[in-house]
């Protein structure tokens, strides 16, 4: 078990972290994506619209759509809550799609915000569960994942006194300090990491396990789809007969039911064939505020109402249904990808995923350490540069991937702004420095790197406001006086982290001075660093 | 055993035994699992327990723990043919019974 657990553990703890990393960045990929795009501050002011008002932009719309799209097989209206927001229209049909934004007022298209294209934070995202490899890389993080279980299980055999350690630190002892390190950051977050590593993989379930299905719903494609409606059977129509049928009623007459019906602000509006005589029209409220709600699963309601008779044909349940076939899964989705408790819950992955991301690095390095004091002479003459790869294999895992991940903004606000597919090159920009990373890794001495590399991350991520005045003109002060705590929120978060690892590059600074002056001659090499 | 300790034909013995082991872990894990849950989604429905659709989801749900307990179990036991050995009779258990209850059904 010590054998599976150190080699299972060191051989996919490089990319777990990166993929720890990623994902604990994933859970505020809003915040990111919005600063990112780097829209122009809306100077405030900004004031409610009243319901007529929002009314009054669903009318222009649907005027807007039956003129540029008549034979749409699909339209769709957002609606804004706050003056200074358009109205968003789009229209698919057999020719191409309509997509534009209008002013809720006059119902003129209002020209394209100057936002920069950017995959903004769903880069994190698609790292986190693809490596952004497609396939391959998806079976690839399926794959790591299942190594991460192994690793957990035997994990909690090989250091059977985990409950213990986790009471016990003790700092600058170099070998015994990482030990204590490994076992207190898994003991703990033992509990997060099975369930995020669990239901990560669980969240693609019938991608990475599809032969129970396909045993019993056959090979063919609509398998899936037969699957899930199977599962989804929930009695949701229940159209209620008390609820009055305005007969010939128009969009804006059916919105309003819609509302009153809903209990909340209509935010979409979706029309199936319009103009046909099945065209069915479906209202959904916005996002639920997740941290209001108290519940697990939160989707938002909708009513569908036929469009020509104005007859009701879907209302949600009430009270919500639940059972095993129907909630499990949405339940295990909101799990993994904190769909609900607010940005309080957000915020508690966060810190438990960089906490997770922190104990399987002290792993690697443990590894490092203790192979440093005795060789196992595993790999026979090689065996001196296997360790010189691994040590830099590990400053690449976790300062390298937080490195590549600051470097990814620093590339947002830096590259060109005419530069064609523009979003690429940021991501480009994220593999180019993670990459940039192994190699100065290997061609410095491990200490050096690690000094070298945490310096430059803390500076980047210090200096990450300074550089958003410079390029954008838009800064800390500014957001925080316009109340957008999701950007000031980002910098400053980005601030706190940077201190943070200026902080562990002191430490590491210090605690080698400190065996340096005590061992002289063991200071010497790089090989014997007291700590890294 | 202590690579330091092994002559070269032994290490290269060892270094084919390890690579056959992960191999037996991963792949054949793998394979196993997906048997052993289809096995269990139709006996679920055999049973009478659950409908089909529960019943895919429970057993392919239960398959990532499956698929970790097999793995660890490979790695747990000394004897690799012994491995081997156990694997390819639960296997063939497995597909008798998969081929028994897709005929029921």
């Amino acid at each position: 078990m010590s054998w599976l657990h150190t080699w299972c553990g060191l051989v996919c703890g490089w990319l777990l972290c990166a993929i720890f990393l990623t994902g604990s960045i994933s859970v505020f990929r809003e915040p990111i994506t919005l600063w990112m795009q780097a829209a122009p501050l809306e100077g405030g002011g900004q004031q409610p619209l009243s319901l007529n008002e929002r009314l009054q932009g669903l009318r222009l719309a649907e005027l807007h759509l039956s003129k540029t799209a008549p034979d749409a097989g699909i339209w769709r209206i957002g609606l804004p809550l706050q003056t200074g927001e358009g109205v968003k229209v789009f229209a698919r049909s057999q020719d191409g799609k309509v997509q534009a934004s209008l002013h809720a007022l006059t119902g003129q298209v209002l020209p394209e915000p100057a936002l920069r294209q950017t995959e903004g934070g769903r880069h994190f995202m698609s790292f986190h569960y693809s490596l952004q490899g497609g396939i391959a890389g998806f079976w690839v993080v399926g794959l790591v994942s299942m190594c991460m279980m192994v690793a957990l299980v035997s994990g909690v055999i090989v250091h059977r006194r985990i409950f213990q350690d986790f009471f016990t630190f003790r700092p600058g002892k170099g070998q015994r300090s990482w030990l204590d390190a490994h076992n207190a950051s898994a003991a703990l977050t033992l509990p997060f990491l099975f369930m995020i590593v669990y239901t990560g993989l669980a969240h693609f379930y019938t991608s990475y396990m599809p032969w129970p299905l396909q045993s019993l719903y056959g090979q063919e494609r609509s398998a899936y789809s037969r699957y899930e409606s199977e599962l989804k059977a929930r009695p949701e129509v229940t159209a209620a007969s008390d609820v009055p049928v305005i007969a010939g009623a128009d969009l804006v007459g059916l919105a309003q039911q819609a509302q009153s019906l809903l209990a909340q602000p209509v935010m979409e509006v979706l029309v199936q064939r319009p103009g046909h005589g099945r065209a069915t029209v479906r209202f959904m409220e916005g996002k639920p505020d997740t941290a209001a709600t108290r519940q697990m699963v939160n989707v938002a309601n909708s009513v569908t109402f036929d469009a020509v008779d104005g007859q009701l044909l879907q209302l949600p349940a009430n009270p919500p249904s639940s059972s095993f076939a129907s909630d499990t899964y949405p339940v295990i989705s909101a799990l993994h990808l904190v769909t609900f408790g607010g940005w309080t819950m957000k915020w508690l992955y966060f810190v438990l995923g960089l906490i997770g991301t922190a104990m399987i690095a002290s792993g690697s390095i443990l590894f490092a350490v203790k192979r440093r004091a005795k060789s196992g002479n595993e790999w026979g003459l090689a065996t001196h540069s296997m360790y010189r790869c691994i040590d830099a294999l590990n400053v690449a895992a976790l300062a390298g991937s937080a490195l590549a991940s600051i470097a990814y903004l620093y590339g947002n606000r830096l590259l060109p702004l005419a530069l064609e597919l523009r979003s690429g090159w940021e991501i480009r920009v994220f593999f180019a420095v993670w990459a940039l990373s192994l190699l100065h890794a290997l061609l410095r001495t491990t200490y050096k790197a690690w000094r070298e590399q945490l310096c430059a991350l803390a500076l980047l991520c210090l200096g990450l406001p300074l550089l958003n005045a410079i390029t954008t003109g838009q800064h800390l002060l500014l957001y925080l006086a316009q109340g957008d705590g999701r950007r000031a929120g980002l910098e400053l978060t980005c601030m706190g982290l940077g201190l943070l690892v200026a902080w562990g590059a002191w430490r590491h600074e210090k605690s080698r001075r400190s065996k340096g002056v005590r061992h002289p001659r063991a200071a010497r090499g790089a090989i014997s660093g007291g700590l890294i | 055993m202590k690579a330091a300790a092994m002559t070269q034909a032994q290490t290269r013995r060892y270094r084919w035994a390890v690579l056959l082991r992960v191999l037996m872990a991963t792949l054949g894990g793998y394979a196993l699992t997906a048997l052993t849950c289809a096995v269990l989604a139709h006996a679920l429905v055999a049973v009478g327990v659950m409908q089909r659709a529960p019943a895919v989801l429970l057993s392919t749900l239960l398959s990532f723990v499956i698929y970790t307990v097999v793995a660890l179990w490979v790695f747990h036991v000394r004897s690799l043919p012994r491995v081997a050995a156990v694997m390819a009779g639960w296997a063939a258990v497995m597909a008798v019974a998969l081929q028994a209850l897709k005929g029921m059904a």
